[in-house]
């Protein structure tokens, strides 16, 4: 099928959604990655054997990720003419009492967290009840989704099909306004609107730098020299982030769509869709819409009948963080080791063998159709006056609700990690809230306050980065927090400038001895000198901002550092070396079950009799501590 | 590049002119403003991964550090090559290296210039009985100048490391000696013994070629086939030893001359004749 | 394949064209090249190098740094699965290290290294995405979330051999 003009784009769309919103119900199961690691596999299976077996005809799919991924493994049964029930925490066991329920049109309460009565088409500000008939009264026992604390101050753009669409059909994108974006683009508007439109929309780069997005391509516009070249970075590195996992999984046409209009709008005919290999699932998820689009005609030669011609091709990361990194990552497109060069003269200019090339991330591409569609007024009404739209945080650490959040700029720090995440797990206390990944820095619990914006967080010490929140309680070490961050920049320092990769290592060098208790009093210095050296002298932003861990532990945690250093104490009981285990005499009952769960044989004592940790041999590994029916065994 | 015109600006409130494309650190070499570097040569593409070549450039009320080995300057820019900041970034960068290669005497005479306290940054870990800074020179010469490609790195990050793929001896060496020659830390070498040449740090032998006059062993014979090829020598020259090839020469010269040399007498000329062996 | 295992190029030819094939033997295609290579062999035998170098006409000292810069090639015959530890920030925070700590103790393997039988490799990992579920492991292309400790003696089970088959 091509889809070569509007009409026929117009009529699919049509077809999809009279198919979706037919008489059947239907039943999506969260498959991303999230959802699998919990079990979906099996209960998907569990799912179509149980609704094998019934007269009834139901549809069930496989769906990307609604962000709570604390309740996964999440199904969601539309009950036609009803509403949408989410079901969290499913089992296989729970299937067939789902499948029933369905059938109903009811639900099944015991793993029922919320339902959701109407469905919004966000790209054609629709907003389409599914409520036409009466819910019995199990049914409207069920909280609102617009009532339940994690959804209820999400605002969903770059999420608006994850979790809600077969990420492997392309109709179904369609039906919910895909690819009119591009149309729009292509056979209504000129690429200096288009540029105009990103522009006044506010909209600014998603992975970390925070740079215009309409900038970006007008100065790639711009630029002398042909072909150029846009591209995509899906090589999603920081740790503690994965926004653009879920986007690719649970909705690969957004991306494919948004570097349409972008090549459009700057003249390239060739993109690049560069993504992690870590990433299996997102990989084949991209690949099969690629063929997909293709097969559509909305890729290759005269798009819609406008003219344009543009090509994507995946490229999968190998395995390097730093090819997040724009210089680094176009080295390793053209098949080098990735290794970043100064940007004395910007990749727009001379990017991808020496060509302009615009590189954006995934959920800054994912943004555009959107944009397009509601108009940059719609979206620049959105957010604060220097950060405009929402923007997706991963919420993890020991928050207890976590997950994917998309919230708009500009919310507070405290109404996203207490309100919607719930707070931290319970019994401990909120410490600090790592953003921005290794590049980023801790924000410590008295600033909760702070609402997340790029300025905002910068000016903290931290920054937005991809959008990573690393929800720290008190039993999380600092300086341990630092060390990982430092260890973990060592590791993927390419090697080619000295700061970088020689003052890593000895950053890390002097954090082991810390969290060992070998610390010394002149290191809180050194660590700040061997900062002025990375910062300043790096060649790149990853050795550029790779201090930013330790400078932001040390400006708002220095008192842990002085007491590993002065005192040789984990306050938070991290570090190995300066923890004692032992065993209050009065409390124990001799009973052996510290001696069985002890690996390394530290553990000694007769039988009823109080027994005795040999520290000599200890290996600290605290597995004696849950073994205690007594809670005898103490931490000092 | 970015720049078609020649662009006035200043290195340390002098004036000075850069031709289109030309680096900083060209205009201040020519003009002899000292800026040290060790992982630059003339001959070779520049990568800016030493950092010691680094400037401050300010325009308006800004200033940044540059790499002046690859940074080309912009109209009006004022470059400064020796403030407290310059000198901080270089006083780390030189303890960085030394830590790393305390035994390298470039570095220890740039540590004394500097003021590098020394033992500050005794590496706990067995590192720093290097001489090799990765500066990458060699890899650079032997991949643009010689075209053998014969070592590169190995690895990232305080791991990555110059050598022959897979550690072994590089089928692609042809014994140039280029990477020795351009090595600023004296951290590679060659031995000739016998007939072959070692590349000690390459884990390379290259078989030595034998002069046709006195027997000795004097170059790879696969470099001699490459000159050969590059540099079209004399087909009877290039089988000779230098000194054997000088005494040809010498002897040819002189044979010359023996014939020149009775008309010269006749004619009345003087003929001043140098003896300039060549090779 | 298995650990020890080694490749004969002339064997191995037409599996190492038809990677070569599909990329048309464009150099810049040297690290998809690479990456599909990996997977098919499990590893990146050095006459599989050398023979890529002289297809792609890429140099062999750039092949050899692709090799050992990228994480995901091995030069090492792996074991029959790859576990990958997670090592992000949410899995550090929720325990990862334990995790790796027991993996090593019941494999008798350090990180990186593969079994004495050939059956697993244990690596780490830098983020797999996962960070609502730390902390997470991957089998092969599976991913586990909230791994505990008393768990991993069950998840190894589930993919050795059994000595009957083996």
């Amino acid at each position: 099928m091509m889809h070569k003009c509007p009409e026929q784009l117009a009529a699919v769309r049509k077809r999809a959604r009279a198919r979706q919103n037919h008489a059947r119900p239907r039943i999506l199961v969260g498959a991303a990655t999230c959802g699998l690691a919990s079990g979906a596999g099996p209960v998907l299976e569990a799912l179509r054997a149980a609704a094998a077996t019934g007269a009834e005809e139901m549809e069930i799919t496989e769906t990307g990720c609604n962000g709570a991924c604390y309740l996964e493994p999440i199904v969601e049964a539309v009950l036609p003419g009803k509403t949408r029930v989410m079901y969290g925490h499913v089992k296989p066991g729970d299937a067939p009492m789902i499948i029933q329920a369905t059938v109903n049109g009811t639900v099944y309460e015991e793993r029922a967290l919320c339902r959701v009565d109407a469905d919004e088409i966000l790209l054609e500000d629709v907003v389409a009840p599914y409520r036409r008939n009466g819910l019995d009264a199990a049914l409207e026992r069920i909280v609102a989704r617009d009532a339940h604390p994690f959804f209820r101050s999400q605002r969903h753009i770059a999420m608006r099909n994850c979790g809600v669409i077969d990420p492997a059909s392309l109709e179904e994108y369609v039906a919910r306004g895909g690819y009119a974006g591009a149309a729009k683009a292509l056979l209504e508007m000129r690429p200096e609107s288009i540029i105009e439109a990103i522009k006044r929309s506010g909209l600014r780069g998603r992975g970390g730098g925070g740079f215009p997005t309409g900038r970006k391509w007008e100065a790639c516009r711009k630029a002398p020299g042909e072909p150029k070249y846009v591209i995509c970075n899906a090589d999603e590195g920081d740790p503690g982030a994965y926004m653009d996992r879920a986007i690719i999984e649970g909705d690969p046409h957004s991306i494919i769509e948004g570097m349409i209009i972008g090549s459009y709008a700057i003249g390239a005919h060739l993109g690049y869709i560069y993504v992690r290999q870590e990433y299996p699932l997102a990989v084949r998820r991209l690949r099969l819409a690629l063929q997909q689009a293709e097969e559509a005609g909305f890729l290759g030669t005269d798009i819609f009948g406008s003219g344009h011609e543009f090509t994507i091709q995946i490229n999968r990361g190998a395995g390097a963080f730093v090819c997040g990194e724009s210089t680094a990552l176009m080295a390793s497109l053209e098949g080098r080791v990735g290794e970043p060069r100064a940007k004395y003269i910007h990749t727009v200019e001379f990017g991808l063998w020496n060509k302009p090339s615009c590189l954006n991330n995934v959920e800054t591409w994912n943004n555009v159709p959107a944009i397009i569609q509601r108009g940059a007024d719609w979206y620049a009404g959105i957010g604060t006056t220097g950060s405009k739209g929402t923007k997706v945080f991963s919420l993890v650490g020991s928050a207890k609700r976590a997950g994917l959040v998309e919230v708009p700029m500009g919310v507070s720090l405290r109404e996203v990690v207490e309100e919607i995440g719930g707070g931290v797990t319970e019994g401990r206390t909120l410490k600090a809230i790592q953003t921005g990944g290794p590049s980023g820095g801790c924000i410590p619990a008295t600033l909760l306050d702070v609402p997340v914006d790029y300025e905002s967080l910068g000016a903290l010490g931290s920054m937005m980065g991809s959008g990573g929140l690393v929800v720290m309680d008190n039993r999380t070490c600092m300086v341990d927090v630092a060390r990982y961050f430092t260890a973990f920049l060592k590791e993927e320092s390419c090697g080619k400038c000295v700061p970088c990769r020689e003052g890593s290592a000895h950053m890390l060098d002097v954090l082991t001895r810390i969290c060992e208790g070998a610390g010394r009093a002149e290191d809180i210095p050194l660590l700040e000198e061997l900062s002025v050296v990375m910062t300043d002298g790096s060649l790149c932003a990853l050795g550029g901002s790779a201090p930013n861990p330790v400078l932001s532990t040390l400006k708002y945690f220095r008192n842990e550092y002085q007491a590993h250093i002065d005192e040789h104490r984990c306050p938070a009981g991290v570090c190995k070396a300066l923890l004692t285990y032992r065993i209050v005499a009065e409390d124990c009952s001799g009973c052996d079950a510290c001696v069985d769960a002890c690996p390394s044989g530290a553990i000694s004592g007769d039988y009823s009799e109080a027994h005795v940790i040999d520290e000599s041999l200890c290996a600290r590994c605290g597995l004696c501590v849950p073994a205690c029916p007594q809670g005898a065994i103490i931490l000092q | 590049m970015h720049q078609m015109n020649p662009v006035n600006f200043s290195i340390n409130g002098r004036p000075m002119r850069a031709a289109p494309g030309e680096t900083v650190l060209s205009v201040a070499r020519r003009n002899d403003i000292p800026i040290p570097t060790l992982c630059h040569h003339e001959a070779l593409t520049s990568q800016g991964s030493c950092r010691l070549c680094v400037v401050e450039v300010s325009w308006g009320d800004r200033s940044k550090l540059v790499t002046s080995c690859i940074y080309t300057p912009y109209e009006e820019d004022r470059i400064e090559t020796d403030t407290p900041r310059v000198r901080t970034l270089r006083r780390l960068v030189i303890e960085l290296l030394l830590a790393r290669c305390p035994n390298v005497d470039v570095l220890q005479r740039l540590g004394w210039e500097y003021g590098v306290k020394p033992g500050r940054l005794a590496p706990e870990d067995g590192r720093g009985k290097e001489r090799c800074i990765l500066c990458g020179l060699c890899v650079r010469v032997c991949d643009e100048v010689v075209g053998q490609h014969a070592i590169g790195y190995e690895g990232r990050g305080v791991e990555r490391r110059i050598t022959t793929p897979f550690n072994d001896h590089a089928a692609a060496c042809i014994g140039c000696g280029a990477c020795v020659y351009v090595c600023p830390t004296s951290a590679l070498h060659y031995e000739d013994v016998e007939n072959v040449r070692i590349m000690k740090e390459f884990q390379t032998r290259v078989e030595l070629a034998q002069c046709r006059q006195c027997g000795r062993r004097y170059a790879p014979a696969v470099l001699i086939e490459k000159v050969t090829r590059c540099a079209q020598t004399k087909e009877d020259d290039r089988h000779l030893c230098p000194a054997c090839r000088r005494r040809t020469f010498a002897e040819r010269m002189s044979a010359w001359m023996q014939k020149q040399l009775p008309d010269a007498r006749a004619n009345g000329d003087r003929l001043d004749v140098t003896t300039r062996a060549g090779g | 394949m298995s650990a020890g295992e080694t490749v004969s190029i002339a064997a191995d030819t037409p599996r190492l064209e038809a990677v070569l094939q599909r990329y048309r033997r464009v150099p810049a295609s040297l690290i998809s090249v690479l990456e599909d290579l990996n997977e098919e062999f499990r590893y990146l035998p050095r006459p599989v190098l050398e023979h890529v170098s002289m297809a792609l006409n890429v140099p062999l000292n750039q092949i050899y740094h692709v090799a050992t810069f990228y994480k995901v090639f091995n030069l090492a015959p792996q074991g029959k699965h790859t576990i990958c530890v997670c090592e992000g920030t949410a899995c550090h925070v929720k325990g990862a290290g334990a995790i790796m700590e027991k993996l090593q103790e019941q494999l008798r393997v350090s990180e990186g290294g593969t079994t004495e039988d050939g059956q697993f490799t244990l690596r780490s990992v830098r983020c797999l995405g996962c960070c609502a579920l730390a902390p997470a492991v991957m089998v092969d292309h599976d991913v586990h979330g909230e791994l505990q400790l008393d768990e991993t003696a069950r998840l190894l089970s589930r993919y050795a051999d059994r000595p009957d088959d083996a």
